[in-house]
């Protein structure tokens, strides 16, 4: 017999209690519930169509300071028994953990908007409409399409042995499109992700990457070497994601990191690294951007059941780098509370500051440059310098006199963020854009000085 | 169990599925990872349940659920008819699949002791002792280890007659040490090989011995100079060409790709079907073989998750572009009337998609130099050891890739450590400029445990392999800023 998921608050009890009862001094277990579709297409054809429902319990426990995580997807009561005892077994193994931080207890936390009804209950035959309405376009205007339409409806909820009970549903319809001209070498990428399916506009995506592949046709080698680009806020978010990734306290306390100050032997916080522009924060409820109202923290130091204890803190608006000076680094609970500071969560996401200038005005304003719709294949290089490397795609083109005068091959860069953000010469309107690892809201660039290193073949 | 199966299929049938597929899947996996004497992680985790993919008008549906029983089953089978119906709605052209017999086999990987059944204090006791090795060194900072196991039963039937049992063991242990001084931090990784094995694959290997030389390494590349931007002879040991064979072959020749199915994501491919049989990949001593059979392979089994037998073709022969990896569904569109049995899914849910199989260049004849003739022949170059930074275009012509550590050579002696080496190339004149190749006796497979693909991501497991290699005339990149 499974329980039913009214009951889950009953059942997420259970699983303490049977922890407790086996000798775990702490515990806290977390369920994730959720409905997965996805309608995968290449060649205005679909190539995957699926469904996936699935219920997963995660259960961390310690006892004495040793720690265990397990996890299964089998709610019946023997599972969960087995769970328990499987969890405390694996803990009673393990040696002390000496950078220990116990479930937290929050009376509250904020309530953000994530679920939507339209996206729930989204019928199947209204995914296969919206499909069918973006290959139509596609054939209208001679272009092929490869993406993916994903949506979600899921339940997070999580309880501890410290009185924690919270939970949040959300949803998520996320179509993302690529648009390739079948000769001639144009393409376009876009995508968006919302909460609310009723906000996200199937053909708008499509048109803007269908756009910019019939712009892209016939693409010619440009000059590689240092020279002035302008990012789209897609491309921004993207060359901005590892130098987000590489901003951890203790990585930086102990010298392992970019903001590690080698002479004081602490970090950088404080100090002025980057332009009098650049802004940088984490925001959980940006009207465009609504996270859950708790999550746990995030980075280096402690364990991850530590972590998974910390599941249920309050979110909270983080400024990492506010006018060019280092405000913030992220970092794990343990290692926040080692040092006397509040343990935060950390909402997954960038937000940049940008101004009222609209991408026309900067291209408008450039006698000469690269302009670049999306990077791909970013890899660090040297994480003491954020040096990176990675490619231009899905439309590289020609800035000339304050236009845009042709489609140029796609570029290898050499740079790092670091250089860059001190480069800025203009910066657009932010506005909301995914990358592989982030979801943001990013403006318009334009950077000089940027390593354009070598020509890709790649169309 | 089979008659969960069984009731999926029957409903699909039924509800007028042409071809139906009903996977029953059981995944374990136990990760831990220390950093010095600290368990930082410690997770064990078991998740099953069914899904079933039904194929109507040229045209695929799934649905999958957790739930095991005959009336969920067929709740699936059914719910996978009507996806499979509303996108044949959709589609203007049908898609073929290769024919395809019935197999009744049970396939088990080549393994003496089951990593689940060693106590977890073995393992953990194992991971302290590597980070205490390291940490004898007293200029590291810090050490870390980990032990990754993973165990994947599937039960697989089809509307054909198929009924397949097969279980993958995947197991790896790796260890890194970590350095701060001379105002940089760098770290020295040991690029265990995962493998199809048992608890005897971490036990074979060298661990305790090698912890030390990782250590004295990172510590070398504190004060190791880095490169200058130069053209220049490179050997690769087999821990780093794997990273290369992955990126610019394995992938480059996934049919998925070179039919444009990936385009949005994971990028498509130069290869593309014309060449075959006449493009120059590589020199004329380069040699390539696919194959899902060889023992302790990442991607071995007896058959893939579309039902089809796994097999070995070469897909380079004498620098030429001989074959692909493909599927059912995608043979077809490239002309070809038989699957390579590449399809695979990662997980219970997982929509079955191509996956890389084991790729790996073949050695050099008989009479191939050794590796210490290779660099006794080499006059400038650089010896490139393991994985570090890799960056390659969507069509995987242009690529930039480091090692972890590499070292001089100069008129034929390995010289200095080298800090942050990277360096470029492009297909198909990379594979090109190789001009020697090592023989039988230096081959080593590497096996790759994290490849991501497809839409939601994949993640799968493969081996490649080589002997040491050198290719001549590389163009160096100099990082710093």
């Amino acid at each position: 017999m499974n329980f039913d998921f009214l009951h889950v608050e009953t059942m997420l009890q259970y699983v303490l209690d049977q922890a407790r009862k086996a000798g775990a001094d702490h515990a806290a277990a977390i369920l994730n519930k959720s409905f997965e579709s996805t309608l995968r297409f290449a060649l205005n054809e679909t190539t995957q169509h699926l469904e996936t429902c699935n219920s997963t319990i995660s259960l961390a426990v310690s006892i004495d300071q040793r720690e265990a995580l397990v996890q299964c997807n089998d709610m019946s009561p023997t599972s969960l028994d087995d769970l328990a005892a499987r969890a405390v077994q694996f803990a009673r193994l393990s040696p002390p953990n000496p950078e220990f931080f116990p479930p937290v207890s929050t009376p509250d936390y904020p309530q953000t908007q994530t679920w939507f009804r339209s996206t729930a209950e989204l019928s199947l035959d209204a995914r296969g409409d919206a499909i069918r309405s973006i290959f139509d376009l596609a054939q209208a205007r001679d272009v092929n399409l490869f993406g993916n339409l994903a949506i979600e409806d899921s339940t997070l909820l999580v309880a501890n042995t410290s009185g924690l009970f919270a939970h949040q549903p959300y949803t998520s319809a996320t179509l993302r499109v690529t648009a390739r001209t079948s000769e001639s070498g144009g393409s376009g990428q876009n995508a968006s992700s919302e909460g609310d399916w009723r906000l996200l506009d199937p053909i708008k995506v499509a048109e803007r990457a269908i756009d910019t592949a019939l712009m892209s046709c016939n693409p010619q080698p440009g000059t590689p070497g240092r020279q002035t680009v302008i990012l789209s806020p897609a491309a921004t978010l993207e060359y901005l994601t590892m130098l987000v990734f590489s901003m951890d306290q203790r990585s930086a306390e102990l010298g392992q990191s970019f903001f590690s100050n080698h002479d004081t032997k602490g970090t950088r916080i404080g100090e002025k690294l980057f332009g009098d522009s650049v802004t940088l924060r984490s925001v959980y409820d940006h009207p465009n951007l609504p996270t859950l109202g708790f999550g746990s923290g995030f980075g280096s130091g402690g364990s991850s059941v530590g972590k998974m204890f910390s599941m249920g803190l309050p979110m909270t608006n983080l400024m990492f780098i506010e006018n060019g000076v280092v405000k913030k680094l992220y970092e794990s609970p343990y290692w926040a509370v080692r040092n006397n500071r509040e343990p935060q969560a950390l909402p997954f996401n960038i937000v940049m500051d940008g101004t009222d200038s609209c991408v026309e005005d900067i291209i408008l304003s450039t006698p000469r440059a690269v302009y670049i719709s999306s990077f791909w294949y970013l890899g660090l290089i040297d994480p003491n310098s954020v040096a990176l490397t990675g490619l231009t795609r899905d439309g590289t083109f020609l800035i000339e006199d304050g236009r845009i005068t042709r489609p140029l091959l796609n570029f290898r860069f050499n740079d790092s963020p670091v250089q860059s953000l001190n480069h800025i010469t203009a910066i657009g309107q932010a506005e909301k854009a995914m990358a592989e690892f982030m979801i943001g809201i990013t403006p318009t660039l334009r950077i000089e000085d940027f390593n354009l290193s070598s020509i890709s073949g790649a169309i | 169990m089979k008659k969960i199966l069984d009731a999926a299929l029957e409903t699909a049938a039924l509800d007028g599925a042409v071809y139906a597929d009903a996977r029953f899947g059981c995944f374990d996996t136990q990760v831990i990872a220390t950093r010095d004497q600290m368990i930082q992680h410690l997770s064990d985790s078991t998740e099953s349940g069914l899904c079933v993919r039904a194929y109507i008008d040229g045209a695929w549906g799934q649905a999958s659920g957790e739930l095991m029983t005959e009336d969920a089953a067929a709740l699936l089978g059914k719910r996978a008819v009507e996806i499979a119906r509303l996108s044949a709605r959709i589609n203007r052209r049908h898609l073929e699949l290769t024919p395809l017999t019935a197999y009744i086999a049970e396939w088990r990987p080549p393994v003496r002791i089951d990593p689940f059944s060693v106590p977890l204090k073995q393992k953990t006791d194992l991971l302290l002792e590597i980070n205490g090795r390291i940490r004898e060194n007293a200029s590291v900072q810090e050490a870390h280890a980990r032990m990754h196991f993973k165990r994947s039963h599937k039960l697989f039937a089809s509307t054909l007659g198929s009924f397949l049992d097969q279980m993958q063991i995947w197991s790896s242990v790796d260890f890194s040490a970590v350095a701060v001084g001379n105002g940089r931090f760098v770290s020295r990784d040991y690029q265990g090989s995962p493998r199809q094995i048992g608890w005897e694959g971490i036990e074979g290997q060298p661990v305790l011995e090698e912890a030390p030389r990782v250590a004295r390494e990172a510590v070398e590349k504190l004060t190791a100079p880095e490169p200058t931007e130069e053209r220049i002879d490179l050997i690769l040991l087999p821990s780093h060409t794997r990273l290369i064979i992955h990126e610019t072959i394995g992938h480059a020749l996934e049919l998925d790709r070179i039919l444009g199915w990936e385009a949005d994501y994971a990028g498509t491919s130069f290869a593309t079907r014309e060449k075959l049989g006449t493009y120059r990949y590589g020199s004329e001593i380069f040699n390539v073989t696919a194959d899902r059979t060889r023992d302790h392979g990442m991607a071995s089994c007896g058959y893939d998750d579309d039902g089809v037998p796994c097999g070995r073709w070469p897909m380079i022969s004498g620098g030429i572009l001989m074959d692909y990896a493909a599927t059912r569904d995608t043979a077809p569109l490239a002309g070809f009337d038989r699957s390579r049995a590449c399809a695979y899914a990662d997980n219970w849910s997982s929509f079955p998609i191509l996956r890389m199989p084991n790729v790996c260049i073949d050695p050099g004849p008989a009479g191939s130099p050794s590796l210490e003739q290779l660099i006794a022949d080499t006059s400038n170059g650089i010896l490139v050891d393991g994985m570090d930074s890799y960056s390659i275009d969507h069509q995987r012509i242009n690529f930039q890739f480091g090692g972890d550590y590499c070292r001089r050579i100069r008129n034929g002696r390995v010289e200095e450590p080298l800090y942050n080496v990277t360096y470029e190339g492009s297909n198909p004149s990379f594979w090109s400029s190789v001009d020697a190749i090592c023989g039988e006796s230096e081959w080593r497979p590497a096996g790759i445990y994290g490849c991501a693909k497809g839409q939601p991501v994949q993640i799968t497991a493969l081996t490649h392999g080589s002997s040491p290699l050198r290719l001549r005339n590389i163009t160096l990149r100099r990082q710093a800023p």
